[in-house]
């Protein structure tokens, strides 16, 4: 990263740190709400850059891995099990298990058939959690308690829960960081580019983008706990193959394969849906428009334009 | 003697194509046995078989002493095999640095690694340098692979085949689209080579056969018609015909 970037960087995090107070002066609470919904998805949108933009494999069944965070919130708190970090090793574990085990299919396959069969894995979660009745089905469950982390942390104060989840994007971007950049990222980057050769190196493709996928799914988990507790609801629409495909949208606008873009896209996507739908219904629709001239014009996506411009090679 | 790679009557066709019939072929370290064929005759097919990119539908393939035919590619580079592509084959937008070091990588072994930075262990540092000093790359290892001369090309695709320092080495046509310096050069490297590996060379390049080769075996329509000495070759009647006859293969 450039002296600029760090820069950029830091007033971010200052920014980042000051605001509940602001929000608190200036009685905007709702501000807080959305920054906080924002850097959720952020996490989940940094998730899914793991696969798709570094290693190259479109998920349309990633959305999946929040609804699992997010209901390891909400069966347990639905039994007064509120151990926040019980119920945080649980969106974890299962998380990396499913992933795990469908990971195990689905990298299987390539292209089409990797974005259909994690699409049909999503989906038969879905219909799963719709048909039981006990935890809400259609209709979603409402989860009355917060995570109980002990510690004197409590998250039913929206300032704490947002400086817990301001903590959680930072570590993800600095884990992304890091891993990109080590050699397991280095294989995972090589494999993108050319497979066959990576295997002719000696290398067992097959299990480094099946680590990858499992901390992918693990990380997307906990911004499922993460979101669990900020709704204080779940249902079954959480996992829906069109909340994969704003994931999608967001690491493609922000920027694939970047730290940063995940952050910047989901930052883009909240802007579009809190601002738009003031002035248009078919919001939904300028974003596709949106996206489609990033997809067509940038494959840095945003951030790839602004660096570029920032460089000076494009003003 | 105990060989290096063995193949015993593998054959692979591609719907109704007989790419591979019943190849036989042992190889000992320190010779260099070269294939050559009229084009389409079944040479890439082979390495491919050998290598495990592609299945054989027949036959046994010993690698080591070891019975690799049902081996995936990555164990197989295990028993110390290495290859190189006709068609190059290399990470485009890396760097010449980062496509030897992810090779070097391989062998050193320390792929599950999270959290420390790639590329700073100095002993990859040092072999990354090596196998560029010895292929000529060193002025080169800051540019991005896409961007070298094609021969420039078909040199990294070899440093990358050997930072594992194979046994067997399987190379697809290296000397295709060289300079005359250039396949000067590759011939010294092939003669250092073969001290420690068996070496597979297919190849185009008569002189690159004639000056290298222990062994040459011929192959039209995915068969072996011919195998001795270059010599014994030169004056085989039917490889003549098949192959040495014509003018030379219209290879750009
Ligand atoms: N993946 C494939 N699918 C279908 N046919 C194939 C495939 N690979 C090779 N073939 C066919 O098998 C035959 C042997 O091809 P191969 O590439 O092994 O020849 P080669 O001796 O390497 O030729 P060249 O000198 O042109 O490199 C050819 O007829 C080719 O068209
Ligand atoms: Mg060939």
């Amino acid at each position: 990263m450039t002296k600029r970037g760090w820069w950029f960087a830091g007033v971010m995090v200052l920014g980042a740190l000051l605001l509940p107070f602001w929000a608190e002066y200036a009685r905007e609470p709702f501000v807080l709400d959305v920054i906080i919904r924002l850097m959720i998805l952020a996490i989940a949108a940094s998730s899914l850059n793991l696969i798709l933009g570094y290693s190259g494999m479109v998920s349309l069944g990633h959305a999946v891995f929040i609804g699992i965070g997010a209901y390891a919130v909400g069966i347990p708190a639905y039994y007064d099990l509120n151990n926040g970090w019980l119920q945080l090793a649980v969106a974890l574990g299962v998380s990396g298990l499913f992933g795990l085990l469908t990971g195990l299919i689905c990298l299987r396959t390539r292209g089409a058939y990797f974005i259909m069969i994690t699409l049909a894995f999503a989906q038969m979660m879905y219909f799963i959690f719709v048909s039981i009745e006990e935890y809400g089905g259609d209709d979603g469950l409402v989860i009355y308690a917060r995570s109980e982390m002990g510690l004197g942390v409590d998250l039913n104060d929206n300032n704490q829960l947002y400086f817990l989840v301001l903590i959680c994007l930072l570590a993800v971007m600095i884990l992304v960081h890091r891993l990109t950049r080590s050699d397991f990222g280095q294989v995972i980057k090589s494999i993108k580019i050319n497979e066959v050769r990576m295997q002719a190196l000696g290398y067992s493709t097959f299990r480094y983008r099946l680590v990858c996928y499992v901390i992918s799914a693990m990380i997307c988990g906990l911004a499922g706990w993460l979101l669990g507790n900020f709704t204080g609801f779940i249902s079954p629409e959480m996992m829906d193959w069109t909340r994969s495909g704003e994931l999608i949208a967001m690491v493609l606008l922000g920027g694939a394969a970047t730290v940063v873009g995940p952050l910047l896209g989901a930052s883009i996507f909240i802007g579009v849906e809190t601002l738009l739908p003031e002035v248009t219904l078919y919001w939904h629709l300028y974003l596709g428009i949106l996206l489609i001239i990033v997809a067509k014009f940038g494959r840095g996506g945003l951030l790839g334009w602004w660096t570029q411009w920032l460089r000076g090679t494009r003003s | 003697m105990s060989h290096a790679l063995e193949a015993r009557g593998i054959s692979r066709s591609f719907g109704g194509i007989h790419a591979v019939v019943d190849v036989d072929l042992r190889l000992a370290k320190g010779e260099i046995r070269a294939v050559i064929g009229p084009n389409g005759a079944g040479k890439t097919t082979l390495v491919g078989l050998l290598a495990g990119s592609l299945k054989a539908d027949n036959g046994e393939i010993h690698l080591a002493q070891r019975n690799a035919t049902r081996l995936p590619v990555h164990e197989r580079v295990k028993l110390g095999l290495g290859r190189t592509f006709q068609i190059t084959s290399l990470f485009g937008t890396l760097s010449v640095f980062e496509n030897i070091a992810i090779a070097v990588q391989s062998y050193q072994g320390h792929s599950f690694r999270f959290w420390r930075p790639a590329n700073r262990k100095s002993a990859l540092i040092e072999r990354v340098h090596e196998l560029a000093r010895d292929m000529g790359l060193e002025q080169d290892l800051h540019t991005p692979a896409e961007t070298l001369s094609h021969g420039k090309h078909r040199l990294l695709e070899l440093a990358m085949a050997l930072a594992a320092y194979p046994s067997i080495l399987l190379l697809d046509e290296p000397a295709a689209g060289l300079g005359i310096e250039e396949t000067q050069n590759l011939i010294a490297i092939l003669d250092h080579l073969k001290q420690d590996a068996a070496i597979l060379l297919v190849e185009h390049d008569m002189d690159v056969v004639f000056s290298v080769a222990d062994e040459v075996t011929v192959m039209v329509d995915g068969a072996i018609i011919a195998t001795g000495s270059p010599d014994d070759i030169r004056s085989n009647q039917r490889a003549q015909q098949a192959y040495l006859g014509e003018s030379g293969p219209d290879h750009a």
